[in-house]
Formats: C-alpha cells, structure tokens, sequence
C-alpha cells in the first residue's frame, strides 16, 4: 500500500514537473490558437460553414482547457 | 430572463468563480479565467437562452477587444525591457531617490502623480506596467508596487487615453460633452486625494498619511483643477495628461522642502536597499541620466505629436481593422443590435505608439553601447514570458465579459442592484454598478458601453439629474477598472509575481473601494445641493 502511494506521489510530482518544464512552449501554442481561431470561427459563421466553425470553436476550446489544465 | 433572486445570483456566478479561484484557492488569472470562461458559457446557454452562435459571435468580438489590449501590453513591455537591457531602469531607479530620500514622497511621485501621467499617455496596463517596475526598483515590495501604481491612476482613466471613456459616455448617451464634463471632472479630480492617500499609506503607514497630507492635498487641487479646466473647455482628451504633468511639476517642488526632502528613521530598510542599489556595479558601461530617461521622452513626444498633429493623425487612423456583425439574441429576447467589432487603428493605436518609442529607444541605446551581445534575444525573450500568461488570461476574461454580456446577464445585474437599492439611495450604487462594469470587463471604457445607457434612464425614471448619475458612473468605471483582474495580471507579470496575482488582488480589491466609496458619498451630496 505504502509503494503503491508512493508511486502515485511519485506521478503526481513527476506530472508537475513536465507541467513546469513544457508550461511556457504549451502556453505560448494555446495563445496562438486562442487568438487565431476566432478568425477561423468568423469566416465559418459568415459564410454558413457551420461544421468548419464548430471546429475551429472547438480548438478554441481546447486551448482554454489547456490554459487551465497547465496552470 | 427575468430580472429575480435566482437569475441574479446566476448571472453572478461566472464573476464568483473567478473571485473565489483567485482569491480563496490562489489560482493565477489565466487559469482562473479560462475555467470562469467555461462556466459563463454553461450559465448563458442553459439559464439565459444563449444559442452557439451568440457565443460564437460573442467570442469572435472578445478576440478584436482582447487583440486592442494585448497589442498595448506587448508593447509596453517591450519598451520596458529595451530600457531595462540597457540598465536605463535601474538608473532612473538609483535617480528618484536623490531628488527626496522620504520613501512616501519616492511612492507619490511614482505611483500616483507618474502612473497618472501615464494613464493619460497610455491607457490600460501601461501605468502599472511601467511605474511597478521602477517602485520595485526603488526597494518596495513587488505586492506593494502593484497596489500603489494600481490604485494611484484610478483617477485619471476616465479622462486618461485620450479620454477614450468619455468619449464612449458621450456616445452611448447621446449627451453633449459640455453637460457631462463638468460633474466627471469634480468626482474624479475630488477622488484623486482618497487614490494618493492609499499610495502614502501602503508605502509607509497613517503617519506617512498625516505627515504628507499638506504635499497630498496641494498635489490633488493642482491636478484637479487643472483636470477641470482642461476638459472644461473642450479638450478632454487632454484632461488626465495635463492634470497629472502640472502634477509632476508641483511635485518636483515639493521635493525641495525639507520636511519632504529627507530620509526618515522607518525609511532605514529602503535607504539600505537603495545605498545597495547605488553601490552595486550596474553595467560596465555609465549609462547617462538623459539617455536613461530617453525612451520615456519618446513616449511622450511621439503620443502627443502623433495624436495631436491633425494630418497625421487623419493619416495613420487610415489603416483600421475590424469585423462586423449581425444582431443576435437570445431565447429569451435580450438583443445585441448590429455593430462593427473593436476598431484596431494599426499604425495609431497606444500600442503603435509604444512600438515605434521601443524601435526608437532601442536604437538610442544601441548606438550609444549600452547593449551587451544577444542584447535583442534576451529582450524578446523576457517580453514573451513575461506576457504569454498574462495574455491568456486576458483573452479569456474578456471572452467571459461579452459573453455576459451578449447574454444579458450583465443587465440582470445591474437592474437587480438599482430596484433594490431604489431612487433615495441610487446615487450611492451608481459608482459601484460603474465600478462592477469595469471590474468585469477590465475597461471603464466598455463598462460606459454596458451600462451608460441603462443609468441614464434610471436616473430619468427615478428624477434625478441625469449629468450626475452619469458622472458617477464613469468615475465609478475609472476608478473599477484598477480592480479589475486582467489589469491586476499585467501589473503582477512586470514585477515578476507571474502565478502569484491572488496575493496582489485581494489587498486591491480592498483598497480600490475606497475612492469608489468615495465618490459615492460625494454623488449623494452634490445631488442634495
């Protein structure tokens, strides 16, 4: 039991650490995606595109998720 | 939906949920933000009839506000690095507390007096940004810094950025500016002292207060009064700027005073940290005082010259961009009309103006050899990180405030805190409904958008004067917009708080509702008059 725990801490810290290496690059690409999707949902709104805006929402999104999942 | 306890206290939450991950489980603004944005969305569609394509288009509108202010916190931080590579920072820093060793007097002329001139020169994050840096390097703590330039400027926003806010009021209402310039200039140039006395008070104590209070009081009539005449006589854009640079100068007098001239006894941990400071090898290179101040003169010359030479003005606001759109509304009939998205003037926008000062200081300073090899790089490298964060979190805070209010939640809370507060003590929510406004969407300028309309014809229905009631609001958005996180985010990021902008929020939060306190009592006394 008591490995087991440790193990689990041991995931847990080594996930935070690849957080705290990678934040800065995983954050950078989420910005980009979050100011440039719009565009792309725009252009799909306005020209009755709907799934083509569905998608680019969606990588919106996922980028906010990313936002907040990386911290 | 109907304005009742529930939709209220729906409306409200997507702002609970950012308050309460900020500030109770200390979650940075970007993270806080994002989830809150979630949250806004599940609010609007579920309890306000809000469809994908009112969010769709809502989100689209937020990335053209968020883009206007990102384009201005890029910048400025590119400007403060290019001065910071060069060590000018540090001069400037190691410069002002020759001019006074009392730390309260160093706190004034920083945090208030030059963060305002810089609110009227710049607009949003650029005072905190630029004046957070310099208290730090002055030996304030990066929490403190933060309040102090934060709380300082609160003031001057209205008539700050060319007095863009106002602009906007006199828009929205309708009204002209003559009627409604005379009653904004009184409550922000009166909310000026209760803005400096809580810069004296967090760089020292009430007894800093007490002992500044002469310099407190002198300083707040002279940028005031000038304020007031200024935009008294139609130049409003230059209400914030002028007011704060006879600040400036009075204040540079001041200085020469003995009892605001000296270090004092409590002052002893600065004066070590500055004695540090000017002891410290700074470059290998000396780097002057005027070159130091260069990239600020630049700042100046070019916001002045380029905003008030017609011709080029009318030349670079050619090159605008923006998008349009439908009207949209809601299930429940609440309707956005339709309306071009935010107005990004390319090659004359604060931002602009910030990129060409930063090509120029950069190019000042490089000829004068105060860059080491890789200088470039190094800058670039610190204004992507210092700002990536930050701007996440801007663009989803912005994303949540147009979702709230292309989904009417905005209006359900500010018709619920006017019907229960009712016609006897309206004037004393006016402010605080400006203030909320700001809070959420991070600008005075949008909270006019928001609710400029809806106080004007509360004030008509309930027979109060109407000129008062949107004075107080705009006063009220001026001085909320401080509050608000995203301009918390860019402070903390330049003084190097990155993730820690919960431990800033708090301490602003309390402070910041004094002045609107403030103006609330004066709203209700001017209204007995």
């Amino acid at each position: 039991m008591a490995e087991k725990i440790s193990s689990t801490e041991m995931k847990k810290v080594r996930v935070k650490a690849w957080r705290k290496r990678h934040r800065f690059p995983i954050q950078s690409a989420a910005l980009i995606v979050a100011l440039l999707a719009p565009f792309g949902l725009y252009w799909g709104l306005e020209t009755g595109q709907n799934i083509t805006a569905a998608i680019f929402f969606s990588l919106l999104a996922l980028a906010l998720a990313i936002t907040t999942w990386i911290g | 939906m109907q304005l009742s306890l529930l939709s209220w206290i729906l409306a409200l939450l997507p702002v609970i949920v950012v308050l309460v991950l900020m500030l109770l489980l200390r979650w940075g603004g970007s993270k806080a933000g994002a989830a809150s944005w979630f949250v806004a969305i599940a609010v609007a569609m579920l309890f306000f009839g809000a469809g994908p394509r009112l969010i769709a288009y809502a989100q689209v509108k937020a990335i053209l506000l968020s883009l206007d202010v990102l384009y201005i916190i890029w910048t400025a931080l590119l400007l403060f690095h290019i001065a910071d590579e060069a060590g000018a920072v540090a001069v400037i820093g190691r410069t002002l507390p020759r001019l006074t060793g009392d730390r309260t007097m160093q706190a004034l002329l920083l945090g208030w007096v030059f963060a305002s001139f810089l609110q009227g020169m710049g607009g949003f994050g650029v005072p905190v940004a630029v004046a957070a840096p310099l208290l730090v390097s002055l030996g304030f703590t990066p929490v403190n810094a933060v309040i102090m330039a934060c709380i300082g400027h609160g003031w001057a926003v209205n008539f700050g950025s060319m007095a863009t806010s106002f602009q906007t009021l006199l828009a929205v209402t309708g009204l002209p500016g003559e009627l409604l310039a005379p009653e904004s200039a009184i409550l922000l140039g009166l909310s000026a002292l209760p803005c400096g006395m809580i810069v004296a008070y967090v760089a020292g104590s009430w007894k800093s207060v007490a002992r500044t209070l002469p310099a407190l009081l002198v300083l707040s009539v002279v940028m005031g009064v000038v304020q007031y005449l200024l935009v008294t006589n139609g130049i409003w854009t230059l209400g914030a700027t002028g007011g704060a640079m006879a600040g400036m100068l009075v204040g540079v007098a001041l200085t020469r005073i003995p009892i605001y001239n000296r270090a004092r006894k409590e002052d002893t941990d600065l004066v070590a940290v500055q004695t540090a400071l000017e002891q410290a090898p700074l470059t290998t290179r000396r780097v002057s005082l005027r070159l130091a101040f260069s990239a600020y003169i630049v700042l100046v010359v070019l916001a002045f010259g380029l905003n008030l030479i017609g011709p080029v003005e009318r030349f670079l606001d050619q090159f605008r961009y923006t998008l349009y759109f439908p009207e949209i509304s809601t299930a429940f009939g609440w309707i956005t009309p339709a309306e071009p998205g935010r107005y990004i003037s390319l090659f004359n926008h604060p931002g602009a103006i910030l990129l060409y000062s930063s090509i120029i200081a950069y190019l000042i300073y490089h000829r004068a050899g105060y860059y080491e090899p890789g200088a470039l790089p190094r800058i670039l490298k610190r204004v992507a990180q210092g700002a990536v964060n930050s701007s996440l979190g801007i663009v989803a805070m912005v994303g949540l405030s147009v979702i709230m209010s292309h989904s009417g939640m905005t209006n359900i809370l500010a018709l619920g805190l006017s019907q229960v507060f009712g016609a006897a003590l309206y004037p004393l929510v006016t402010p605080f409904i400006g203030a909320l406004g700001a809070f959420i969407t991070g600008s005075n300028n949008n909270s006019n958008v928001l609710f400029a309309a809806l106080q004007q014809r509360t004030a008509e229905l309930l027979g109060l004067s109407v000129s008062l009631i949107l004075a107080s609001q705009t006063a009220g958005g001026s001085l909320g917009s401080i509050m608000a996180p995203a301009k918390v985010i860019v402070g903390a990021s330049t003084v190097g708080l990155g993730d820690r902008e919960s431990a800033v929020m708090g301490k602003i939060l309390v402070y910041g509702l004094i002045p609107v306190l403030f103006v609330a009592v004066v709203t209700l006394i001017m209204l007995w008059l």
